[in-house]
């Protein structure tokens, strides 16, 4: 697996390219929070907005895990929102990308393991990618999609269930 | 409606361009771990509000996902051992990358 160049300057061109030729045009994204403080989920939202506008790579954030891609993860599993993140990323269709934003998302962060904190996403669903950061900027976010791509696209080839 | 598109007029395109511009200079973002001796390697692990800097023996482990680049152990750190760079692209395929591991020549001083 090659690594996608982390260049700057190649960044969002690389990312148009790599989904024109993995998904054959556009990358939908359903958003997960299990608990996070909101900070990765404005850093997640402020994509949108014209400043970064990761609409023009033909990303695009959908309403139903059904119509999604991937699933992008902010937040250590609280207790409450375990439930809600397996059931659905069950209802997200195969094969998937889950995306772990955030240093709760990987490991727990300053919330760690506790008696309402599970501490990370990856002892429930399975990780593509995490991006580290408290929390991520946006263009380490679409670095974070634009590696998620490459792993994709080895599991498609396989045809194997993500 | 001319208001509107006076202002369409004045802002202009606001959306970054390719290549992105670096991080700014005081961006908290990856921390780099170097061996320098005579570092207080354990203050700095003691300062680290998520635990995710830790001396263990000779070895300096950190771990990015932890790590919530809040900069106190580069704050405590009275050399160069640990500094805080701009670099924000940190994202890995594997968990296993995102630890950082250092050897240190000497042992740290208690």
């Amino acid at each position: 697996m090659n690594q996608p160049s982390m260049n700057e300057a190649e960044l969002g061109k690389a990312l148009k390219n790599r989904i024109n030729q993995v998904l054959g045009g556009s990358l939908h994204i359903r958003h997960v929070d299990t608990g996070s403080c909101n900070g990765c989920d404005f850093e997640m939202s402020v994509l949108s907005n014209p400043i970064y506008d990761i609409a023009r790579y033909g990303v695009g954030f959908v309403p139903s895990p059904r119509q999604a891609d991937m699933l992008m993860v902010t937040g250590g599993v609280t207790r409450n929102l375990r439930q809600a993140l397996e059931i659905t990323f069950a209802a997200t269709p195969q094969p998937k990308m889950v995306l772990a934003v955030g240093a709760c998302a990987c490991s727990g962060g300053v919330f760690s393991k506790n008696y309402a904190n599970f501490g990370g996403i990856d002892q429930f669903v399975p990780v593509f990618v995490y991006v580290p950061g408290c929390p991520p900027r946006p263009q380490a976010l679409m670095q974070g999609i634009l590696l998620a791509l490459d792993k994709y696209e080895a599991v498609l080839q396989r045809g194997e269930q993500a | 409606m001319f208001d509107i598109i006076k202002k369409i007029w004045k802002v202009g395109t606001v959306t970054e361009k390719q290549p992105f511009q670096p991080a700014a200079a005081a961006y908290k973002g990856r921390i780099r771990l170097s061996d320098v001796p005579d570092t207080n390697w354990r203050e700095c692990a003691a300062v680290c509000p998520t635990g995710a800097l830790k001396v263990q023996g000779r070895t300096v482990t950190l771990f990015e996902g932890g790590c919530i680049f809040c900069g106190s152990c580069a704050e405590a750190c009275r050399t160069d051992g640990i500094v805080q760079t701009n670099d924000c692209y940190m994202a890995q395929l594997d968990k296993s990358a995102l630890y950082q591991r250092l050897i240190l020549k000497e042992e740290v001083a208690k």
